[in-house]
């Protein structure tokens, strides 16, 4: 009996462990009636004070309510209590991931050339070997829930995503810090300012590796085809390591150091690098160290930091307002989803990189 | 004449060339900067706006620096990042080290730089049809030239000394005939403050303000046209504050040229003006011996400007376009008198052709009229 109890009490904590732990669209939250539709005919709600919208295109393969973006967005768009991923924010917070756009373009402010765009049907960019899909909700999430952050899951791979939430787990890829779901209320559950990159390996990146499942010849090792022949020089005056002959930006295995990781003003140059700015870029700590936003990081000229840029730092998953869903950010407020207001494309890459940085007041 | 003598001479000689006088110099060893001093402590940059200010370059600088038009990410662009990058989408290219568009700096350079209407055309003949590009063409790509700079793909901006000497003889100089120059030996391309993002070649980032003043209310391509440029040079020797002659940058490569070491007073090589060396001219120092006639020059009419328009000269102190352009008897005559900073269609990037005698020379020289 009392094993029987046991059992039962572990199942429930597990159930429990589920419906918390996890994002929406999962375990308990996976509610099958918020997106498929028996009879593609629905008279009243479930009485649980949810009426779900009227049912228009359709019926739809797997039964679903409506088509996979039309759906996903009829509450991921502009409802109160769902992130909302498409064009402006209805909700207050800075979108971690950003905005999606549309590939017709209806989508305002949101051009088809700002992000990844909901059905464009094109080539791939960087696939490897070029292919073409259909970009749909369900090309990035796992519409039935995954174990990894934001139940991320590409169609036809497998790839792991790990997260810790509200206390960081530096073996986890993903920290997000107030795991209080937008249903339980949570405001800034999606927000920017409540998650950060851990760096578990610092011979990878799993979010890279996840991007790389679409975008093949964006991401990959040190020294292979899509990095290009790069080598390693133990240079001390440099700030104790460089990488050299980078091909494509790399999203893993470099730490910021040398001038990319301060370097101070003198009277003829700006201060530069990552440690400059108040505000910084998204970017992955093996050991937690991405400071604090409006504080500056040590202003430590030749030191060498295990802060390493990924695709996060220059990009919303989603989107931006800018090509490419760049964040033109220069340091000197806080993130926007766009970066911050006024920044350039340059201003981005000099949050690290100095060449053609210029002196206050100068032109 | 007396041995003695003559080893007194040639050493003066040798201490006055203001070349270090060893056996042999090792080139693989040292600062190869060829200059004697560097900016500090003041940025020329922060002149901009005031009335001293040279025009520095406008583009591929600060608020024009756009580094997508050079550098791709991910050697893929679906579209176009910015407004200022036309052409065919989607694109790809083959991954390149740092990051660039192209294999080499001067291929990826003159896909812009080369007969693109609106964008200054260095190569051939020229798209927007200036009367007279101010640095003038340069040949094709790869291809000797004898009318200017070999401008050429895989040069090294870090092996810039050896294209000419011999790594472990300085004084052999024998790949001067067939060396080769890129566009970053010369131009800053994430810029710099400078006129045109010019550069020492030897010691990138140590120039001092180049002197350059462009005509105002140039616009547009007309700020790349010959007459619409002026040329001062420093009064003293504050090159930090004052500027220096934008020739200055010659010497990085050409140093021997501005070695103009006179024997019993007479010029063994054309007087090239040279603040940073103390070598500064006038066309009026030759009136004594008739070498030079100041007042030939500034008539501005006759023998050497028969076909052949003033040539570009010096201003010693101009502080604007119009006094930099003001003809007078101590006018400097400078590198950029006589060629082309790229090159020309005339032997040695001339700006003027040597038939019929005179032309050119004689407007300072007027010996053809004798």
């Amino acid at each position: 009996m009392k094993k029987l109890f046991y059992l039962a009490a572990a199942f429930v904590a597990l159930l429990g462990i589920t419906a918390i732990a996890g994002d929406y669209h999962r375990g308990a939250t996976l509610v099958c009636n918020d997106c498929h539709v028996m009879h593609f005919s629905q008279s009243h709600s479930y009485g649980d004070n949810y009426e779900p919208p009227a049912l228009t295109s359709g019926p739809n393969e797997a039964l679903l309510r409506a088509p996979v973006n039309e759906l996903c967005l009829t509450c991921h768009d502009g409802q109160a209590g769902a992130p909302d991923v498409l064009g402006a924010n209805f909700n207050s917070y800075v979108r971690n991931a950003g905005a999606l756009n549309e590939e017709d373009g209806s989508v305002a402010g949101y051009p088809n050339t700002a992000g990844h765009s909901l059905g464009y049907m094109g080539n791939i960019p960087g696939s490897n070997p070029a292919r073409q899909d259909t970009l749909e909700c369900s090309s990035c999430h796992s519409v039935h829930g995954a174990a990894n952050y934001r139940n991320l899951g590409a169609r036809g791979t497998t790839f792991t995503l790990t997260y810790a939430s509200n206390a960081n787990n530096l073996a986890m890829d993903v920290f997000q810090r107030d795991n209080t779901h937008m249903y339980a209320g949570g405001a800034n559950h999606y927000a920017t300012s409540n998650v950060d990159y851990n760096e578990p390996g610092n011979t990878g990146s799993a979010y890279a590796t996840m991007c790389k499942s679409c975008h093949t010849d964006f991401h990959g090792n040190i020294g292979g085809t899509e990095y290009g022949t790069t080598v390693y020089d133990a240079d001390t005056t440099a700030g104790g390591v460089r990488w050299f002959g980078f091909e494509r930006h790399p999203a893993a295995y470099v730490n910021l150091n040398g001038s990319t990781y301060f370097r101070a003003a003198s009277t003829t140059r700006p201060a530069a690098g990552f440690a400059k700015s108040l505000y910084r870029p998204k970017v992955m700590s093996a050991s937690g160290a991405w400071g604090t936003q409006g504080t500056l990081l040590p202003q430590t000229a030749n030191f060498t930091s295990d802060l390493t840029p990924g695709c996060m730092t220059c990009h919303k998953s989603h989107g931006s307002q800018n090509p490419f869903g760049l964040i033109y950010a220069n340091g000197s407020a806080e993130l926007t989803e766009n970066g911050n207001d006024g920044a350039t494309y340059a201003q981005m890459c000099q949050q690290c990189h100095s060449m053609g940085t210029l002196l206050p007041g100068q032109i | 004449m007396d041995k003695r003598y003559h080893s007194l001479v040639i050493a003066a000689l040798v201490l006055l060339s203001g070349l270090t006088v060893v056996a042999q110099v090792d080139l693989r060893t040292g600062v190869k900067s060829m200059h004697r001093g560097q900016a500090s402590g003041v940025d020329a940059r922060a002149m901009i706006g005031s009335a001293a200010a040279f025009d520095a370059a406008t583009y591929h600088r600060g608020a024009n620096l756009f580094c997508s038009q050079c550098h791709t990410m991910h050697a893929s662009e679906t579209h176009a990042g910015l407004p200022s990058e036309p052409g065919a989408y989607p694109r790809t290219y083959t991954p390149q080290p740092k990051l660039l568009k192209a294999a080499d700096p001067v291929t990826l350079c003159l896909t812009c730089h080369d007969n693109q209407a609106g964008i200054p055309d260095v190569v051939g003949a020229d798209v927007n049809n200036l009367s007279e590009r101010a640095a003038g063409l340069f040949g094709t790509v790869d291809m000797p030239n004898d009318n200017g700079h070999k401008i050429a793909t895989g040069v090294d901006p870090n092996t810039l000394c050896e294209r000419c000497h011999t790594t472990d003889n300085v004084r052999d100089a024998s790949g001067f005939l067939t060396a080769s120059v890129s566009c970053i030996d010369c131009h800053n391309p994430h810029g710099n403050g400078r006129a045109r993002n010019l550069q020492w070649a030897s010691y990138p980032g140590g120039e001092y303000p180049f002197g350059y003043y462009i005509r105002p209310g140039s616009s547009g391509m007309a700020r790349y046209e010959s007459a619409n440029i002026g040329y001062p040079a420093p009064n003293g020797t504050a090159f930090n504050t004052e500027g220096i002659e934008v020739t200055n940058m010659c010497i990085d490569c050409h140093h021997s040229i501005f070695n103009s070491t006179d024997v019993d007073s007479t010029h063994v090589k054309h007087p090239v003006y040279n603040s940073e060396w103390a070598q500064r001219n006038t066309i009026s120092q030759g009136d004594a011996k008739g070498s030079t006639v100041s007042s030939h020059w500034i008539s501005g009419t006759g023998a050497g400007f028969l076909q052949t328009p003033r040539v570009h000269f010096v201003v010693r102190g101009a502080t604007t376009f119009a006094a930099a352009t003001t003809v007078a008897a101590s006018n400097g005559v400078f590198c950029l008198s006589c060629h082309k900073a790229h090159g020309s269609d005339r032997a040695f990037g001339l700006v003027f052709s040597p038939t019929p005698g005179g032309e050119g020379c004689d407007q300072c020289h007027n010996k053809s009229a004798i």
